[in-house]
């Protein structure tokens, strides 16, 4: 079951004890650098809440059509990987689509990453890595 | 959405490209609200363009970076020579007038008297030798390559010969394998050379029926890999990577008198040249030096053309 945590300017992170997945769903179109650390500030909340050391985390960002070069750089960075083992991208535009695949490609986030069309999918990838 | 729509759209997007080609990565496209394939495409090229901003700007950066490391080198090299000729000169006259004490008091000197005056000597030549290899390491260095047809042979000969010639008294075999050519810069490869050489003739010194080779293996191939093999005391392999390093010694000056640069000075020649060098020893056995010289375009430092 999905309960909401923290609820920030760009996004609504849930937290979902069944999976012990944090699910994040940003709501803004355009992610600055600011919000991205507002984003990875409220996630390390969300991850001491739950008691865990990193956390396991799908993120839609189907409803993304901008996002800057620092925004991207954050999301990369060994701050963001010191929090989340594994992260799946939800992609279900094809703006979102671009954006993803600019991030893997040119970003290259530290920790594990992968772009998922298919939610199930992303939640069985990320069942592959512990949950602590 | 209409057809001026989609031309307004499809013509904001040529204009875009059209900056892009032009290096002008000022613009950025609006996106509609449709978060369609034309939204992902102008996405897209929002993104590239400022990723080809940033690249822009870490490369002017970059080349200013450089500018300025080549100033400080030619400062640094200049404090260098300066020091060097400063430091060579008083110094030669130190050791000089402390043998020539030696030579002409040496009868009324105490024991102590000589071993001290024979102290500053040798100190004061170690200290001469010293400069003179950090001289031959920096020329190596600055050096602007050559390459021409180099016959190895010939020149490890003239070396051995100049050795055997300042100490008659050793008994060293040399085997060389004749007509050994190399494609290198004549001037460094001679540097590399001796300092091999004397190397090994240095460390086969208390080796008896000592030998000294120079060959060459895939002579034919676009690398071939030359080495200099002696039967002297040899090394511990732990050691082979540190051996390399300025002022890395195995054994006291004591033992075996030297700078401690002649081996650094042989990994920067074969640098120049976009090759590799390596060493091998058997400890009271013998040690192996071998090295390739790169293709005849590489010249990591000056990207010469070899014509």
């Amino acid at each position: 079951m999905k309960e909401l945590k923290i609820e920030t300017s760009s996004q609504k992170l849930y937290w979902d004890s069944e999976n012990e997945i944090v699910w994040g769903a940003l709501f803004a179109n355009q992610v600055t650098e600011e919000l991205a650390k507002e984003n990875v500030d409220a996630q390390e909340r969300l991850r001491d809440m739950v008691g865990k050391s990193k956390t396991r985390v799908l993120v839609d960002m189907t409803e993304i059509t901008e996002i800057s070069r620092d925004a991207r750089d954050y999301f990369a960075n060994e701050r963001t990987a010191s929090i989340q083992r594994a992260t799946a991208l939800l992609t279900r535009s094809p703006v979102s689509r671009v954006i993803g695949n600019f991030f893997m490609g040119l970003n290259k986030p530290i920790s594990p990453t992968r772009l998922f069309t298919d939610q199930h999918k992303a939640i069985q990838w990320l069942h592959t890595f512990s949950d602590d | 959405m209409t057809e001026q729509e989609l031309d307004h759209r499809w013509n904001a997007i040529l204009g875009m490209l059209e900056s892009i080609a032009a290096l002008d990565f000022s613009r950025t496209l609006e996106l509609s609200d449709k978060s369609d394939h034309m939204d992902a495409v102008a996405s897209g090229l929002n993104m590239l363009s400022e990723e080809l901003q940033a690249n822009v700007v870490a490369r002017s950066k970059l080349e200013e970076l450089v500018k300025e490391l080549e100033v400080a080198n030619q400062e640094l090299q200049a404090f260098g020579d300066a020091l060097a000729h400063d430091l060579r000169n008083p110094l030669l006259i130190v050791t000089n007038f402390s043998h020539q004490l030696y030579e002409t008091l040496g009868d009324s000197l105490s024991e102590q008297q000589r071993d001290d005056v024979q102290r500053i000597w040798a100190a004061g030549r170690h200290m001469v030798h010293i400069i003179d290899d950090l001289r031959d390491l920096a020329d190596v260095n600055r050096a602007e390559l050559h390459r021409t047809e180099v016959d190895l042979s010939m020149l490890a000969q003239e070396i051995i010969d100049n050795l055997s010639v300042l100490v008659p008294d050793r008994n060293v075999r040399f085997e060389v394998e004749p007509g050994i050519k190399a494609l290198g810069d004549k001037t460094l490869l001679t540097i590399l050379l001796t300092n091999l050489l004397q190397n090994a003739w240095k460390y086969t010194a208390p080796t008896q029926d000592a030998w000294i080779e120079l060959g060459v293996t895939e002579a034919d191939s676009d690398f071939p890999t030359y080495h200099v093999r002696d039967n002297g005391i040899g090394f511990d392999n732990a050691n082979r990577e540190k051996i390399f390093e300025s002022f890395e010694r195995l054994h006291t000056r004591m033992e075996f008198a030297g700078s401690g640069l002649g081996l650094a000075t042989v990994e920067r020649v074969v640098r120049r040249h976009g090759g590799l060098v390596w060493g091998e020893g058997v400890p009271g056995e013998g040690a192996v030096f071998r090295f390739t010289l790169g293709s005849s375009s590489t010249d990591p430092l000056t990207a010469e053309d070899p014509t």
